[in-house]
């Protein structure tokens, strides 16, 4: 009797081993699964930005006339030009959807317009109210940090004096260089407030797997000069 | 009669003495026009001979200073082109910005120390001033770069300084390359231009 008893408590606990197994095997490839496929319509998003880049190029920059409408001596860069460019004209469709690059944290994202939660699964995205790149002000791009594709999953790595680069599909880069980094609470929307400066501000959830904080990096405009043998092309004007 | 005779005499010798000193007079002063023409034609022709001499002196010296200047230059060319290529290629932080910047800055002193060190022709003096010039406002022009670089905001940091020193560079070059074409092709030497 107690044989069969203990037999029949063996079975139940390894039948439910078993499913805990099962539950935690399916979940895994869950998981895998769905990370291939968030990394793959990302691969997809940036293949589609590259293309739409190329067919605009092929039409001589057409719309990015939009942005920088005049020409420019050679050694002038997107922040040169933002400079003198007249932002009330502008409209995010002149700028979004845009890619962001982070080399130090390999962070290559298509951000569109737009933080709604639609929008934010698709990739960073800007918060409408704040001003667009190259602007005075805080240009701020929210992301996820651990969910649809993690796209913000590093910037906590980022340290004062990393690159972050924001390319129109004009052609236009702009780049910032981080100068600091909090942690605030969701409710400090202060921090999207800017001055006199031209700045990027990311932001996402701190800390990982909880949207109790937020963490801000802020990154301020910088021109890259060229180095071209005697700026050859430089305009005599 | 022998009176007559006398005078007809001394008459005929004193015109054949008149015609032989003005015949002289005459030979003479054609003698040395023929003589001074022949000998500014000796002068003209030793003077293009030395000409040609002294040009071909300088010649040879702008070919040999064009082949060494030439060989700084295209070492100077090709780590600038590097560096361009890094710049182009998307960098990671402000510090790997500032050292590009540096060896920029370091490669147009090498250049320009290269080209101070350097025997220069005489047909190449005013080239020679307009290039040190150029190398200079390039030097100046990278000094401001590193400021702002190193500046505490980049946004509101007035670069106009910066925009004039580029705009004073490329002024250098163009001039310093227009009077080294100029300079060249006065001794027939454009060739090495293309080169």
């Amino acid at each position: 009797m107690t044989e069969k008893l203990k037999s029949k408590r063996l079975k139940i606990i390894l039948s439910i081993m078993s499913v805990f197994m099962a539950a935690c095997i399916i979940f895994l490839v869950y998981l895998i699964v769905v990370a291939c496929l968030v990394e793959k319509d990302r691969q997809a998003q940036l293949a589609l930005w590259e293309s739409q880049k190329h067919t605009l190029s092929d039409e001589s920059l057409a719309d990015s006339d939009k942005i920088i409408d005049e020409d420019y001596p050679s050694h002038y860069t997107a922040a040169d030009k933002a400079a003198v460019v007249d932002y009330s004209k502008l409209t995010a469709e002149d700028f979004f959807p845009l890619k962001i690059s982070i080399p130090s944290i390999e962070l290559e994202w298509v951000s569109y317009e737009g933080a709604d939660s639609k929008t934010l699964e698709q990739g960073p995205s800007h918060i409408e109210e704040t001003p667009l790149p190259g602007d005075i002000g805080r240009c701020a791009i929210s992301g996820h940090r651990t969910t649809y594709g993690s796209p913000f999953l590093r910037v906590d790595e980022l340290r004062y004096g990393d690159l972050i680069y924001l390319e129109t599909i004009g052609g236009e880069i702009f780049t910032y260089v981080v100068t600091g980094q909090n942690i605030v609470n969701p409710r400090d929307v202060y921090v999207l407030e800017g001055f006199y400066k031209k700045e990027l501000l990311l932001t996402t959830c701190h800390p990982k797997y909880s949207a109790a904080k937020r963490l801000t990096i802020i990154a301020e405009l910088v021109n890259l000069y060229p180095l071209e043998w005697g700026y050859a092309e430089v305009d005599d004007g | 009669m022998a009176k007559k005779i006398i005078g007809k005499i001394l008459i005929i010798v004193a015109v054949a003495v008149m015609i032989i000193l003005v015949g002289y007079d005459v030979y003479s002063v054609e003698y040395q026009k023929v003589e001074a023409a022949r000998q500014a034609e000796e002068d003209a022709r030793r003077e293009i001979e030395m000409l040609e001499e002294i040009k071909s002196t300088e010649a040879r010296e702008i070919a040999e200073f064009d082949r060494d200047y030439g060989a700084l230059k295209d070492e100077f060319a090709a780590g600038i082109d590097e560096l361009s290529e890094k710049l182009n290629s998307q960098i990671s932080s402000i510090d790997e910005l500032k050292d590009i910047t540096t060896q920029k800055m370091n490669a147009s002193k090498k250049l320009k120390d290269g080209l101070s060190q350097m025997s220069i022709p005489g047909p190449l003096k005013d080239y020679y001033e307009l290039e040190m010039k150029f190398l200079e406002s390039d030097i100046n022009a990278m000094a401001l770069v590193l400021d702002y670089y190193n500046s505490s905001s980049y946004s509101t940091f007035d670069d106009g300084e910066i925009d004039a020193a580029y705009w004073e560079s490329s002024y250098w070059l163009r001039e310093a390359e227009a009077e080294m074409e100029r300079a060249y092709s006065q001794y027939d030497l454009e060739y090495l231009l293309e080169s």
